[in-house]
């Protein structure tokens, strides 16, 4: 694996609250998925990859740069593309002056280099049009859109997306699988997401993050075949102890033990990720 | 200047310029001032001061842009995607620190010269025009909009600003002749003060770069490159600060009596003087460009009274708006005041100060103005009314008198509502009939000629209307109205 980012014995703690602990981890080329359940530590860890928090133990190296280091810091921000989970943009600018005014805070000092990168940024997530469109009258989905194109200013060699595609409807997450999975040729992609399907869809390589530790780190296939021989269709409601969700057939779908009646299923991603995080993520009560 | 920070300053430079905020106060600074303005007659000494005072409300536009631009992050929850950009939260504050005091002074710098070249719309200024005022205004409007900067660095909450702008104007309202404040406004009333000298300038812009380099220390560099110069501007702060205040200007201003004293006699100071077709008249040193205005005004009043009787004539003596009447000057001059109208309201002032002429040449009480003088009196029927009024329009049309009511306390505390006549004579009540043959006389050929050769008699207090028809060769067209009120005498 031609490696982008290691990271060695990282650890973050809140207070008293620990975050992540020890964590070792290793990302190359390619998109990878970040799958935890909330309050698993993955903005943490992604933010700290985006330098927007300083770890308080372990180190990384990034892009071959120490972010802990000043002097390389400030260069590798240039290299960094990152999509904060709530990333605050200015609702009285417009959709090319924001991106415009991430530019000139990524340093793309000459004006014609920016002018074009704002164009090519806004084509990339299709606000071509609504480029003149102040934020506050753009929809969600646009303004996530928005967030993405401004993470992709400058072209950058490590994109970090931490839920990109909240808000985006159907088409616009193919759009945005297509785009990601572009950018994943040549370059490091982390992507944190709930979506599974996008995971499936698009992921190199998909790590399970659950309290501060890697649970799983491997492929979807993988991911999914972890859960092969413990997912079962039910027709009753299994104990309470077990992974299950009731079906649009009105059978339940289990992830863990066999119940009673319980007929074998392919397992899909999700039930490898449910498998992982066991009961702790128990929905059909 | 990096090129990141010149891209920066550049980016704030076309957000300040678009501000609707600082559009608006421009456009209210300057039609404020152009309307308060534009029937009176500049005298640069006086509006030199105020055009650059104005400006401080571009200046508060100015620190809530500077502000809101500091806190732009904060207000969009855009902080978790700014930081771990390349160009950190210093740069950018010293971009608005540039961009934001450079576009305020700008749009001051046009606010005070649409008002200037307001105030030369058919004016006649007077005074002194110190080019120094336009630095003194601009300069405390970049320190507005560093200051609302540093406070949003500092104190980074949307009340902060409002809250710094009313303590900036609380301080000024409180302190106006301090010369402590970055701004000296003019003292109200006063007379040709003096002004705070050049190095007060150069403490306002010290002052600024201060304020600046602590907004940048809110960010924790305690780089030698900021921290030098910023030591080096509180420096100049203090020894600006001791220049200023240990100036001659300060020893001078500190001799100056301030004209709002009420002991003062309200003529003090009124000491240029010149005497002019029999009239003298005397203005304060700066106002003496309107001594021809005056002129203008009294002396076709004067020219129609004939020769013998001009020496009894009251001259002309400028007052300030408060202070003592001392009888000596008040009894043998007419008072003007310190403004002149233009742009129309010219005319009033004209009429005002011939009115009071005539009414001096005919043995009226004088008043100042409309509804205004000793307690009125009713002059229908007597001949002298219409002289005075004829007097009148040798300079202005003569109008016809109304009346003001006021509400007075009698003596035992009861509210009562008093009725005073307001004419071009002051509070001297006349009727229709007085100002028809005046206007008759006006239009009547060899009718100076007539006046001038009974001017003894016309002007005699007893003398009726009826009687004085036959010298002023007059038919009698309209009975004239007895006297509803206390007869003149």
């Amino acid at each position: 694996m031609n490696t982008s980012v290691e990271v060695r014995e990282l650890g973050k703690r809140y207070g008293s609250k620990v975050v992540i602990e020890g964590l070792d981890l290793e990302l190359g080329k390619g998109v990878i998925g970040l799958l935890g359940p909330n309050g698993a530590g993955k903005t943490t860890l992604l933010r700290c990859l985006a330098t927007a928090l300083t770890p308080d133990s372990g180190r990384m190296e990034i892009l071959g740069l120490d972010p802990m280091r000043r002097s390389q810091r400030t260069e590798l921000r240039k290299l960094i593309g990152y999509l904060p989970q709530n990333p605050g943009l200015y609702p009285h600018f417009t959709a090319a002056a924001m991106v415009d005014y991430i530019a000139r805070l990524k340093e793309v000092t000459d004006r014609r280099i920016r002018k074009d990168e704002v164009q090519r940024v806004l084509a990339e997530v299709d606000l071509t049009e609504a480029a003149d469109t102040r934020v506050r009258k753009l929809s969600g989905g646009m303004r996530q859109r928005l967030g993405i194109a401004q993470a992709l200013i400058g072209d950058p060699k490590f994109l970090i997306l931490d839920e990109p595609t909240v808000g985006l409807d159907p088409e616009q997450r193919m759009r945005f699988r297509t785009l990601a999975s572009r950018l994943g040729q040549g370059r490091t992609v982390l992507l944190s997401t709930h979506q599974t399907e996008d995971i499936a869809a698009l992921c190199d390589r998909v790590i399970v993050f659950s309290k501060g530790k890697v649970v799983f780190d491997g492929t979807a296939p993988e991911l999914a075949d972890a859960a092969s021989g413990r997912v079962w269709a039910s027709g009753r409601q299994p104990a309470a102890a077990q992974v299950f969700w009731r079906t649009a057939d009105g059978r339940y779908r289990v992830v863990g033990e066999r119940p009673p009646d319980g007929t074998p299923v392919a397992p899909t991603v999700e039930d490898g990720y449910l498998q992982f995080l066991g009961t702790g993520a128990r929905a059909g009560a | 200047m990096s090129r990141p920070l010149f891209a920066l300053v550049v980016a704030e430079t076309r957000i300040a310029l678009r501000s609707p905020l600082l559009w608006l106060l421009t456009l209210l600074t300057v039609t404020g001032r152009t309307v308060s303005t534009w029937h009176e007659m500049p005298n640069w000494s006086v509006e030199g001061v105020d055009t650059a005072t104005s400006a401080l409300v571009i200046g508060a536009g100015a620190m809530l842009a500077a502000n809101l631009a500091i806190l732009r992050d904060r207000r969009a929850d855009a902080l978790e995607l700014t930081d771990p950009l390349p160009v950190r939260a210093q740069t950018r504050t010293l971009a608005v620190l540039v961009a934001y005091p450079l576009v305020a002074m700008a749009y001051a710098a046009v606010a005070m010269g649409m008002q200037i070249a307001g105030l030369l719309i058919n004016s006649r200024p007077v005074g002194h025009f110190d080019v120094r005022e336009l630095p003194a205004g601009v300069l405390p409007v970049a320190l507005m909009a560093v200051l609302g900067a540093a406070v949003g660095r500092w104190i980074p909450h949307l009340f902060a600003a409002p809250v710094c702008i009313l303590l900036f104007f609380w301080t000024l309202v409180q302190f106006p002749q301090s010369w402590l404040l970055p701004m000296v406004p003019y003292p109200k009333l006063a007379i040709d003060p003096v002004r705070p000298p050049a190095w007060h300038l150069l403490y306002a812009a010290a002052l600024t770069l201060t304020v600046g380099t602590a907004a940048l220390l809110r960010h924790g560099s305690r780089h030698p490159g900021l921290v030098l110069p910023g030591a080096g501007s509180a420096a100049a702060v203090a020894v600006a600060l001791t220049l200023t205040l240990n100036s001659p200007a300060a020893a001078a201003a500190a001799r100056t009596e301030d004209l709002r004293q009420s002991t003062r006699s309200v003529t003090a100071g009124a000491d240029h003087c010149e005497t002019l077709q029999t009239t003298r008249y005397c203005a304060f040193p700066s106002y003496a460009g309107w001594i021809p205005l005056w002129r203008d005004a009294v002396g076709p009043v004067v020219a129609a009274v004939p020769t013998a009787f001009r020496h009894r004539l009251p001259g002309i003596t400028q007052r300030a708006g408060t202070g003592t009447f001392d009888p000596t000057v008040t009894s043998r001059n007419i008072l003007t005041t310190m403004s002149w109208g233009r742009n129309g309201a010219e005319r009033d002032s004209r009429r005002a100060l011939a009115a009071q002429m005539a009414a001096a040449a005919t043995g009226f009480p004088r008043g100042t103005q409309r509804g205004a003088g000793p307690s009125g009196c009713d002059a229908r029927g007597r001949a002298r009314t219409v002289v005075a009024l004829w007097l009148i329009g040798q300079t202005e049309e003569p109008l016809p008198a109304t009346s003001t009511r006021s509400s007075v306390r009698t003596d035992s505390g009861k509210p009562t509502e008093r009725v005073v006549p307001a004419s071009d004579l002051g509070a001297v009540d006349y009727g229709p009939a007085e100002l028809a043959y005046a206007r008759r006389l006006l239009a009547q050929s060899g009718a100076r000629e007539r006046i001038r050769a009974n001017w003894t008699a016309l002007t005699a207090p007893a003398t009726t209307l009826d009687e004085a028809l036959p010298l002023l060769n007059l038919n009698r067209s309209a009975a004239s109205e007895t006297p509803k009120g206390t007869p003149c005498e």
